[in-house]
């Protein structure tokens, strides 16, 4: 074997040899689909299957503190008082419902938002509850709350994978508004509000703070 | 829903991956196990694959034979007769059948990959770098390393055969 070529041609040579008996399974193509269905299907079944009773209880509340050291979580306001009459949400509520939770933020910061001596990119805020983050070396702060209904004004977001958002624009305030799941506390679901500047990268924050719950 | 077109990707580049993915394992089970993972990643991002499929599909296929390889050197052994993995003996040809080809499967799985890859699969450097996730120079590496050992297991021969013709 004087050379890497002669060995890497003996080598092709051995490898096209090796594989040339195989040929493929005539259904394949088949036999994948069926498992992707398969796969959907199960995917579906354990969606349906979980309770959205903790994501509606849990709105909101992943942010509001309660991990950090002396912090008491405050709760929405509201949120639990099922005596008291609500209105008829404003919009109908799709077929098939979009539904989000706020997501569990590992890194947060205790004292306030926007701390100039941050560690990590992204924190809870106590007060005003809400989320803070750096993007391109700056902090931007996004309020968030929730409410039973969304303003009549509301206009669509388009996010690709977060369907059924809606927003709006007044007064340099930008407002998105995400539907949460009906849940025991919260029958009829309703709306987690991320308050933030008009210039701030929306797209980013509702990736940041919210997850599909369904 | 998959439509249409992915019934004729399947048609086109399952051939091609099925024998990449058997070099890689060395089963004929294995290799199709692999190549039909492979191709339900490939349909659960179908939609939103940009461009060619097949770079995908076969970078899911060598990802797949690395986890077989991986799992199988973790696995203990259930007996001592459990068959090796080999390839199927080409027709009479000794050297690839009782040398190069079992010194391949000998390979560190990841230098395995990058001799299939470059020269079953006839991808450049810079494609196979792009299927496993590395750079150009660890390609160029691992390509100077397998073939030092493959180089190594016939000059074995070689001296075998010396010593025979000398008894």
């Amino acid at each position: 074997m004087s050379t890497d070529d002669d060995l890497t041609t003996l080598l092709r040579r051995g490898f096209i040899q090796a594989a040339a008996d195989l040929y493929p399974d005539p259904d394949l193509a088949g036999a994948v689909r069926r498992r992707y269905v398969r796969v959907r299907r199960r995917r579906r079944a354990v969606a349906v299957a979980m309770p959205a009773a903790a994501l509606a209880a849990g709105t909101g509340l992943a942010l509001a503190g309660q991990d950090i050291p002396g912090h008491t979580a405050s709760h929405a306001p509201g949120r639990t008082a099922v005596a008291v009459p609500r209105p008829a949400p404003v919009t109908q509520v799709p077929a098939k419902p979009a539904s989000y939770k706020v997501m569990a933020l590992n890194e947060h910061s205790a004292p306030s938002n926007c701390p100039a001596n941050a560690t990590a990119p992204v924190g809870k805020s106590e007060n005003p509850a809400g989320a803070w983050f750096w993007t391109k070396g700056q902090c931007v702060f996004v309020g968030i709350s929730v409410a039973d209904t969304k303003p009549a004004n509301a206009v669509p977001v388009h996010i690709t994978g977060y369907p059924g958002l809606y927003g709006t624009l007044k007064n340099g305030v930008r407002t998105i508004y995400a539907p949460t799941a009906p849940g025991p506390y919260d029958p009829r679901g309703g709306w987690v509000v991320l308050t933030m500047p008009a210039n701030a990268p929306q797209e980013m924050a509702v990736r940041m703070i919210i997850v599909p719950a369904n | 829903m998959l439509g249409s077109d992915f019934d004729q990707f399947v048609r086109d580049s399952s051939p091609g991956l099925l024998r990449t993915a058997y070099l890689l394992t060395g089963d004929r089970g294995h290799a199709e196990d692999v190549v039909q993972a492979a191709l339900l990643q490939v349909a659960r991002k179908w939609r939103r694959i940009r461009g060619e499929p097949t770079p995908y599909a076969r970078r899911a296929v060598v990802n797949l034979a690395k986890n077989h390889w991986r799992d199988r050197s973790r696995r203990p052994r259930e007996s001592t007769t459990a068959t090796e993995p080999c390839y199927a003996p080409p027709d009479g040809d000794v050297l690839l059948q009782q040398v190069l080809l079992p010194a391949v499967l000998d390979l560190p799985v990841r230098q395995r990959a990058v001799l299939v890859l470059r020269y079953f699969q006839d991808l450049s450097v810079e494609q196979t770098a792009g299927v496993l996730g590395c750079s150009t120079g660890t390609v160029k590496s691992q390509t100077h390393h397998a073939l030092s050992k493959l180089r190594a297991a016939l000059g074995d021969l070689a001296d075998l055969k010396e010593n025979d013709h000398e008894h």
